[in-house]
């Protein structure tokens, strides 16, 4: 794919600019051309946040885009806004607690339950390591490699534990 | 030789001042800015410069008018709440003539607002929030890249023409990141030192500005708002006086704009439809013209200074263009300017788009581009 769009979609505290982040690093260091935005609510945790990338082999245009190739949405609260900036033929990547539907046609849907099983739904926590799990399962499904998410991923606080995300969602 | 860097918006406006010297900070957090800040805390005090957490917006653009008069390079950002607040300050900045930054980070007015949402409404008040006569220098990054560079130019041009400079941002380009191509060193201007007697406050060639004495060198200064002659003495009653130094501050920046002008003019030779546009929304502008080749020829002017205005490749684009489109996420400042430029050769569209910090898309723009090539 020459360009991607992706939108990673949830609420503050999930760690969704940390993942949009780190895969904007790994592709980054790849020698791709890379935009990342975020945008989060003015209380910064508990409302919807995204991160939107462009990858790519040229150089950018523009970085904002209304409709995603590919969008992941992994917090009920951040679903009425971005199911519908998906482009026809896209792929729509929902957590299992987030698919309440109904989906725009044309789509391909997938269902993971990235937050339960990275978090097991403690209390208090909101999924914060279901946005990198995303990130291993759209690396299974070939968007990008897994091997700079990896090295990205394997320095700095919670390393360990970002890992074993990454390495859940290839599986799932 | 250049460096690639991955930086949001924010980080590189924080390196391009670093990159041009700047050496004092004081500001009061506010978002979206607040990264250019915290940046500055972190990285200033390591290079022997000074970094000072402000009581509020007031304070710091008074300490920074202090800090320069005292021969540092003085910067900080802000966004629309407290760029209000700062003004008082930048109009005796524009009197005294006294170098230093203001970065403003725009998001979601009047009053508070939308905090972390993006606009651009702060256009006319960057040109217009004081009273009297003056011009301060306006730049607008697009890119990141830009937020770099045009930061160490507003650096240099504050310096070069003893004047405060204005950059003006928006959060949407706060908080992306893009590789910069970072070059290993970047022109560093140093104002000018009085020799043999010459006034801190006069010039007999409007164009170029007086020197800056240092304080605690013992010159003899007076550094006062009020209206004041070649030595500082106020003369608040004298036309003449009035005049000639209002005069003068105008002139300085007027007659030096040509030096001032950035911009990108990108396809207007053969365009069809023409988008003048500034910050964020000037890469949707770009993108959409590339969604419509082989379609519509579209012509973009990226504006990168907006104060004073490049009016030369306005007036191009409209002697060629069926209409231009002016993007704005606001409710129109810049077409007003785009408005007069043109004069009625080419019909002039305003674009708004405001709430919630949505971009423009490329998308909706071309759709615009469309309907209105017919």
């Amino acid at each position: 794919m020459a360009e991607l769009r992706l939108r990673i979609s949830g609420i503050g505290g999930q760690g969704i600019v940390f993942a949009g982040r780190l895969l904007a690093q790994a592709m980054a260091e790849e020698g791709k051309e890379v935009a990342l935005r975020y945008a989060y609510g003015a209380e910064v945790m508990g409302t919807p946040v995204h991160s939107e990338l462009v990858i790519a082999d040229e150089p950018i245009l523009s970085p904002y885009f209304r409709e995603a190739q590919v969008a992941v949405i992994l917090h009920t609260r951040a679903f009425s806004e971005a199911v519908g900036l998906v482009e026809k033929g896209g792929l729509l990547v929902l957590d299992s607690a987030s698919a309440g539907g109904p989906f725009p046609e044309n789509l391909r849907v997938e269902v993971r339950p990235f937050v339960e099983k990275t978090s097991g739904n403690r209390p208090g926590d909101p999924g914060r390591l279901a946005p990198v799990a995303a990130l291993g399962f759209l690396a299974k499904l070939g968007f990008f490699p897994l091997e700079p998410l990896r090295r990205a991923a394997s320095s700095g606080r919670g390393a360990q534990e970002n890992l074993q995300a990454l390495e859940l969602g290839f599986r799932l | 030789m250049s460096l690639r860097r991955f930086w949001s918006g924010n980080i590189a406006v924080a390196e391009g001042a670093l990159a041009a010297g700047v050496d004092f900070y004081a500001g009061y957090p506010i978002t979206p800015s607040s990264e250019i800040m915290e940046h500055m805390a972190r990285e200033l005090p390591k290079r022997g410069g000074i970094f000072l957490q402000a009581e509020d917006e007031i304070a710091a653009i008074f300490l920074l008018i202090g800090a320069s008069w005292a021969d540092a390079k003085p910067m900080t950002a802000t966004s629309g709440p407290g760029f209000s607040l700062m003004q008082e300050g930048l109009g005796i900045a524009v009197m005294t003539e006294t170098p230093l930054v203001v970065v403003d980070v725009m998001r979601a007015g009047p009053g508070t607002g939308q905090a972390s949402k993006a606009a651009q409404g702060d256009l006319l008040q960057a040109r217009f929030g004081r009273h009297g006569d003056q011009i301060i220098p306006v730049f607008a990054p697009s890119s990141v890249q830009d937020c770099f560079e045009l930061t160490v130019f507003a650096v240099n041009t504050a310096e070069r023409l003893r004047t405060p400079v204005i950059l003006l941002s928006d959060e949407l380009l706060a908080h992306t990141w893009e590789t910069v191509r970072v070059p290993e060193g970047v022109e560093r201007v140093e104002r000018r030192r009085p020799k043999d007697h010459e006034p801190p406050f006069g010039s007999p060639d409007p164009r170029v500005p007086p020197p800056m004495p240092r304080l605690g060198e013992g010159h003899a200064l007076l550094v006062t708002g009020s209206t004041h002659d070649a030595w500082g003495l106020r003369q608040t009653s004298d036309p003449h006086a009035h005049r000639e130094l209002v005069e003068r501050l105008w002139e300085k920046i007027w007659l030096n704009r040509e030096e001032l002008f950035r911009y990108e003019a990108v396809g207007v030779e053969e365009a069809e439809v023409g988008i003048v546009a500034y910050g964020s929304v000037a890469r949707s502008a770009l993108a959409a013209r590339k969604l419509l080749a082989g379609k519509v020829s579209v012509g973009v002017v990226v504006l990168k200074t907006l104060w004073p205005l490049p009016e030369e490749p306005i007036r191009e684009l409209a002697a060629r263009v069926k209409a231009i489109l002016v993007p704005e996420l606001s409710l129109g400042q810049l077409v007003w300017d785009v408005e007069r430029v043109v004069a009625g050769r080419s019909p002039v569209l305003r674009f708004s788009k405001i709430g919630g910090g949505i971009p423009i898309y490329p998308e909706e723009l071309a759709e615009r581009v469309l309907e209105v090539a017919g």
